[in-house]
């Protein structure tokens, strides 16, 4: 017999850590909340007739939000044969709210007591068989992160499955609200089933409209409910939806005060708060995020990451695999056009993306620390009140907390936003937080120019920051963006430790996934990159060349090469690998491992990709052309994820010709005034378009809002006229 | 062409041919060329709807 169990409860209560406990899977766990947004499923470990479903974390199952749309909609529809209702032990208050409206849907439940330890530890006392009394369902502790009792949880979840009954409901509502549910309940039995009856009815009372119309009542039978719904509000002062919430959160603190003894008083505070008090502090959060992120982009892309990516480029890529892979080669009498191909064109490609593996894993490890630290939460925190004077909502910093891995998932969580105009902006702004694969563009330069300074990368993760606080004030003064910013509620979770099983997964499959796609796209890139510019037309006709300056590569980007010449890299080849990077960012790379690499100007220097680049950029134009490429459109794959996210042609040209242009005016006023200071552009009309994109950003930034408001108070006073 | 360079040659062919396959293959499925780890990502159903 084939059985379904529902994983449901709080944000980052431990669900999907027992998921993954209970299934075996891998699934990304998350110390923030919203980890999960859609539900997941995955087998029982033992056994396999049993469906165990993650459903997203949610407070209760009113549709609000996206994550209550879909965990309600299952658990009404779908109905899961039982559901095992995980709360979080050390706020078990806020989580029983949950619990008393899981009980009424008429479904088997086990509530599940998480990080029991945690409550022990603390010397708090949960009477687990005298909650279960009270709440009509079995009650168990466990510990998720542990992996204790977990597997006791779902034993007892597949019991009462079977069985197939659910528990009394308990007596949450009393008085007026209990008198006017059982009217309601009596007209609609024949509606609801009877295990579903009671939700139903509860929330036919709070007038839910899609409640409603899931049973189909007519408007004869919705007056008669509202009748009994108003007199009920009458004699109680206060509308429907507060009495329910009132009269339940009445009957939890009934529920704790006998069965939940307390150690520390009321009003102490933990650590996590201790913590906090400084972290979070008004004042000093900021800087302490500015040295977190320096720290992390120190480690990652400084001296300890470089010296890594040093020796995987020139040892293990240059000497062993190129170096070895020719040689081989050579030796079986592989034609030299094709050991060309391999060693200089796919070696040299990949090889050149594959080098920052390295320091790729150091910064996913040390980014998975501080996410499963808690820190990252408290980032989105601390950049809300940034974020929320200059019109973004610090719900968008969950999406670029996550395009900080792949822009593609970023874009997509935006869908958590509901409010319109800020879901739209943060899809436009996302994709400025530099993502895994633009890291290899950021230590190429870094280290061929820059002398592996790790100040390059927190300059560019920085300036990603700063381009989206820029362009929220921008967008904002904008009749498509203008409105006030929508609330952001978002609960801290506890610090605790990092789980090194949770790190280590994190930092792999991001670090695999890189790998991977580098054995793909990039591979495939470089066979493509090494034919086009080995061929062209040469004196006696089309054919292999010996210059690639003369290649059909060079001819298509040095016809595009110009746009580029007022940003400080007017060359084909810059122009050839922001193209490429459009397939996939570390395609630019890629790019330069093939063209410099058989362009000969890595061989003369004999130092490598790192020496030709430095040979070919200024550390301005060089700091210019990454800060194109980190803001201008993101990969295909990221245009496509906008596309389908905007559901709208304009909607998606307009946000990639909005970065575009942004990160061309950045570049522009970065090379030109930069340029202007240290003497490498003389005062031209580079400088005076520089300015002119200069003066109308601040005119931009400066100017009236212009709000909807506005708009209709010109509409009326013109209708007036 | 001599035989090393043929068979070398049918190899990287292969590889490439393996190359185009999968991701016509991921594309069938769903697949947005998102080089992310899909498979664990917390918005993976968002992208790729799970059939029962």
């Amino acid at each position: 017999m084939s059985l379904t169990i529902a994983l449901a409860g709080n944000p980052n209560c431990g669900k999907t850590t027992l998921f993954n406990d209970l299934t075996g899977s891998a699934q990304y766990v998350g110390n923030w909340p919203g980890v999960t947004v859609e539900k997941k499923e995955g087998r029982l470990r033992g056994h396999k007739e049993v469906l165990i479903q993650d459903l997203p974390g949610i407070y209760s199952l009113s549709p609000y939000t996206l994550e209550e749309v879909v965990a309600r909609g299952y658990l009404v529809r779908q109905r899961p044969d039982a559901i095992i209702n995980i709360l979080d032990g050390t706020n078990i208050e806020r989580s029983l709210y949950l619990t008393t409206q899981l009980i009424e849907l008429g479904i088997p439940v086990v509530v599940a007591v998480n990080m029991i330890d945690l409550v022990r530890k603390n010397g708090d006392v949960i009477d687990l068989a005298k909650l279960g009394q009270e709440l009509g369902c079995t009650v168990l502790g466990m510990s998720a992160l542990k992996g204790e009792g977990g597997m006791a949880v779902a034993e007892e979840a597949i019991r009462q499955a079977a069985a197939g009954k659910a528990g009394e409901h308990p007596h949450v509502f009393t008085g007026s609200a209990e008198h006017a549910l059982a009217h309601i309940e009596e007209p609609v039995s024949d509606k609801a089933g009877p295990g579903s009856l009671r939700w139903y009815a509860i929330k036919l009372f709070e007038r839910d409209e899609k409640a409603a119309a899931e049973l189909g009542l007519d408007a004869a039978l919705a007056a008669h409910l509202e009748q009994h719904i108003q007199d009920c509000e009458k004699e109680l002062e206060d509308d429907a939806e507060s009495i329910i919430t009132n009269q339940r959160y009445a009957y939890i603190s009934r529920v704790v005060e006998r069965c939940v003894r307390k150690k520390a008083p009321q009003y102490s505070l933990s650590a996590s708060d201790k913590i906090d008090r400084i972290v979070t502090n008004r004042i000093a959060a900021l800087p302490i995020f500015v040295a977190v992120m320096f720290l992390v982009y120190w480690v990652s892309m400084g001296p300890f990451g470089s010296f890594l990516t040093d020796w995987t480029n020139d040892v293990l890529g240059g000497e062993w695999l190129q170096g070895g892979t020719a040689a081989l080669l050579e030796g079986w009498g592989v034609a030299d056009w094709l050991v060309g191909l391999i060693a200089d064109g796919i070696m040299a490609g990949v090889g050149a993306v594959l080098g920052f593996v390295p320091q790729m894993l150091v910064l996913f490890l040390m980014l998975s620390v501080l996410e499963d630290l808690g820190y990252m939460a408290r980032i989105a925190f601390i950049l809300d009140r940034i974020f929320r004077r200059f019109g973004l909502s610090g719900k968008s910093f969950i999406p670029m907390l996550i395009g900080s891995g792949c822009g593609v998932p970023g874009v997509m969580a935006s869908r958590t936003i509901e409010n319109d105009r800020d879901r739209k902006m943060t899809i436009m702004t996302t994709c400025f937080i530099p993502c895994g694969a633009k890291m290899p563009i950021i230590g190429l330069f870094a280290g061929a120019l820059f002398g592996g300074s790790s100040l390059v990368a927190l300059s560019a993760y920085f300036a990603g920051v700063a381009a989206i606080v820029l362009s929220g004030i921008l967008l904002k003064k904008c009749r498509a963006f203008a409105g006030e910013v929508a609330p952001f509620v978002m609960e801290l979770p506890a610090y605790h430790l990092p789980s090194g099983k949770n790190v280590l997964h994190a930092t792999w499959e991001r670090g695999w996934s890189f790998i991977k796609r580098a054995g793909t796209v990039i591979l495939a890139s470089s066979v493509i990159l090494w034919f086009l510019q080995g061929f062209g037309f040469g004196e006696a006709g089309f054919g292999m060349v010996e210059d690639n300056n003369s290649s059909l590569l060079a001819s298509v980007g040095g016809a595009v090469a110009f746009l580029f010449a007022p940003l400080g890299f007017g060359d084909w080849q810059s122009a050839v690998a922001t193209v490429t990077g459009l397939i996939a960012k570390e395609n630019v790379v890629n790019t330069f491992g093939v063209l410099f690499h058989v362009g000969g100007e890595a061989a003369e220097d004999d130092a490598g990709l790192w020496a030709a680049v430095a040979l070919h950029y200024t550390q301005l134009s060089a700091y210019s052309f990454m800060l194109f490429n980190l803001l201008c459109a993101p990969c295909f794959a990221a245009m496509g994820a906008i596309r389908r996210e905007m559901n709208n042609g304009r909607w998606t040209a307009a946000a990639i010709g909005y970065m575009c242009a942004f990160a061309y005016g950045a570049s522009l006023a970065v090379y030109q005034l930069g340029g202007l200071v240290t003497g490498e552009c003389g005062f031209g009309p580079g400088t005076l378009a520089a300015l002119a994109v200069l003066a109308g950003f601040v005119w931009l930034l400066v100017r009236p809002a212009q709000t909807g408001a506005v708009r209709s108070q010109g509409r009326l006073a013109a209708a007036a006229q | 062409m001599n035989l090393p360079t043929c068979l070398v040659l049918l190899a990287l062919l292969a590889a490439l041919g393996a190359i185009a396959a999968s991701g016509v293959r991921a594309r069938k499925k769903g697949g947005g060329g998102c080089g992310c780890g899909c498979a664990n990502c917390p918005g993976a159903p968002l992208c790729h709807p799970q059939k029962r």
